[in-house]
């Protein structure tokens, strides 16, 4: 029996192996770009986040003669978070909030962050250890519902 | 409880453990979103089309193994052989021909003279010393850019130790149709001067070898102000225009997180581009918008004291893997500096 249960443990750690530990987190979805706009937000809300305020960067590009195709980048993060952490670990305020860059390419919207977890080594810290895992689970969760959630 | 287990093993463990890995799935979960669907190429180089009738299988899989370092493609370390094997099958399923076998027999040539010709021939796509003069990364799709498809780093190590010298000189021999890459009949050269050409590219791996590694800085940059709070934002605003960046309206660190009577007036980031810089930075790698846009935030402590803090881009952009955006950083970087320096002189 504890030869099953060791196996049994092992098969549940394979399935729940995250995929290749990579610097950015990506997610392709096949959506036109207002309506992924729409679905992040929604997305982000049910895990609790809020949209601190949205970037245009193809505004800012286009405004200056430059050609670019729809790029924006959501600010998000939650207000106790913050608080909490740019009080006791004053030298992450540059990485927060959190950042989703959000970029048409074609008939598909591509949407990116940065790993958390990569800052691990920047900023060894047991604290922001954890709080660098829980971002990286929660952005990976996000994207998977965000994968889910497109039209098909 | 232990009967349950035992079932719930027996349901498991096949799918797990002994199914064989899914090609499609794994290429859509790991390589669809840079390659796109179909490998039609977005961030990452297209894969379909008539250049994949060159690629042998052993290129494929050696390619998701070592990646690209310094470039966009991470190496899959963590896949299994058989994971990546899947996913070279289904790579390999869009080639209207079967894949070809490559030697592994080292080619023969003089290295001097392949030096001479590859500057003759070769330097203007694939830039000095093979590392490219195409910026940014595979297509481009929402962008303007000088070549379409991003000619190869020939001198990068992934590269080198996934490309066998009889498929470099096949490569040269015969061009790739569908890109502007001519063929040895274009370029005029005998079988002798082409096994010279591959002997100079194959010399790029020892070069390689000796590149010193970069020290590591902190990632976040923090300055002290000489000034209060006020006058340290309005110096930053006077030296942000002095400098030809154009800066956003101010923005509270928590604004948007909770009301605006609960959040900290003390963190204020000041938010400003030169867009100039950008649109090169976005071309050379266009996820940069998960570290845009430039910013210092300014923290009045508990005790008066006023401090600055700023990524510091030469490490932050580290993470993208890619030289190129590194050159850029340091450029940007001085920028910084200066605007530190004279805001709080």
């Amino acid at each position: 029996m504890k030869t099953l249960k060791t196996l049994l443990l092992y098969a549940l750690l394979v399935l729940a192996l995250p995929a290749q530990a990579e610097n950015m987190l990506m997610v392709r979805v096949h959506d036109d770009f207002e309506e992924t706009m729409i679905q992040l937000k929604s997305t982000l809300n049910d895990y609790g986040y809020r949209i601190a305020h949205i970037q245009k960067c193809d505004g800012g590009l286009s405004g200056f003669g430059y050609k670019t195709d729809l790029y924006k980048s959501v600010f998000f993060g939650k207000f106790q978070e913050m608080r909490r952490l740019t009080r006791e670990h004053p030298e992450i305020i540059p990485y927060v909030p959190l950042k989703i860059a959000v970029m048409k390419e074609k008939d598909t919207v591509l949407l990116v962050a940065m790993n958390p977890t990569t800052l691990e080594p920047l900023f060894p810290d047991p604290d922001l250890r954890i709080q660098f895992e829980r971002w990286e689970s929660d952005i990976r969760a996000i994207f998977e519902e965000m994968r889910e959630k497109q039209k098909l | 409880m232990n009967r349950f287990l035992a079932a719930l093993a027996l349901l498991l463990l096949p799918s797990a453990l002994w199914a064989a890995p899914d090609g499609e799935a794994l290429y859509t979960r790991h390589c669809s979103v840079c390659h796109n669907d179909n490998g039609m190429g977005g961030i990452g180089l297209p894969l379909n089309g008539e250049k994949l009738e060159h690629f042998s299988r052993d290129y494929v899989f050696k390619t998701i193994r070592n990646g690209r370092p310094g470039r966009v493609m991470p190496p899959f370390i963590k896949l299994s052989d058989a994971q990546v094997n899947a996913i070279v099958d289904h790579v390999m399923s869009w080639r209207k021909t079967p894949p070809q076998r490559w030697p592994e027999t080292p080619v023969q040539g003089n290295p001097q003279n392949g030096e001479r010709l590859f500057k003759e021939k070769c330097t203007a796509c694939h830039g000095e010393d093979g590392k490219s003069n195409g910026l940014g990364t595979g297509v481009t799709l929402s962008r303007e850019r000088k070549f379409k498809v991003v000619p190869p780093a020939l001198n990068n190590i992934g590269f080198l130790r996934s490309a066998t010298d009889s498929w470099i000189r096949y490569t040269i021999r015969n061009g790739r149709p569908g890109t502007i890459m001519p063929s040895q009949k274009d370029f005029g050269i005998s079988d002798q001067e082409l096994d010279d050409l591959v002997a100079y590219i194959r010399q790029f791996e020892k070069k390689h070898d000796a590149r010193p590694k970069p020290e590591q800085e902190p990632p976040t940059l923090v300055f002290d102000s000489p000034y209060d709070f006020v006058t340290t934002v309005s110096n930053l605003k006077e030296t942000l225009k002095g400098l030809n960046f154009r800066y956003f309206p101010d923005r509270y660190m928590e604004m948007g997180l909770a009301p605006d009577d609960q959040i900290n007036k003390k963190q204020l980031s000041l938010r400003f581009c030169n867009f100039n810089l950008l649109y090169k930075m976005i071309n050379i790698e266009p996820r940069l918008g998960v570290i845009l846009p430039c910013r210092v935030t300014v923290v009045e402590e508990d005790d008066g004291s006023v401090k600055l803090y700023l990524m510091n881009m030469k490490v932050a952009t580290q993470l993208f893997n890619n030289d190129q955006l590194s050159a850029l950083a340091e450029e940007m970087h001085e920028n910084l500096m200066e605007l530190i320096e004279e805001a709080t002189l």
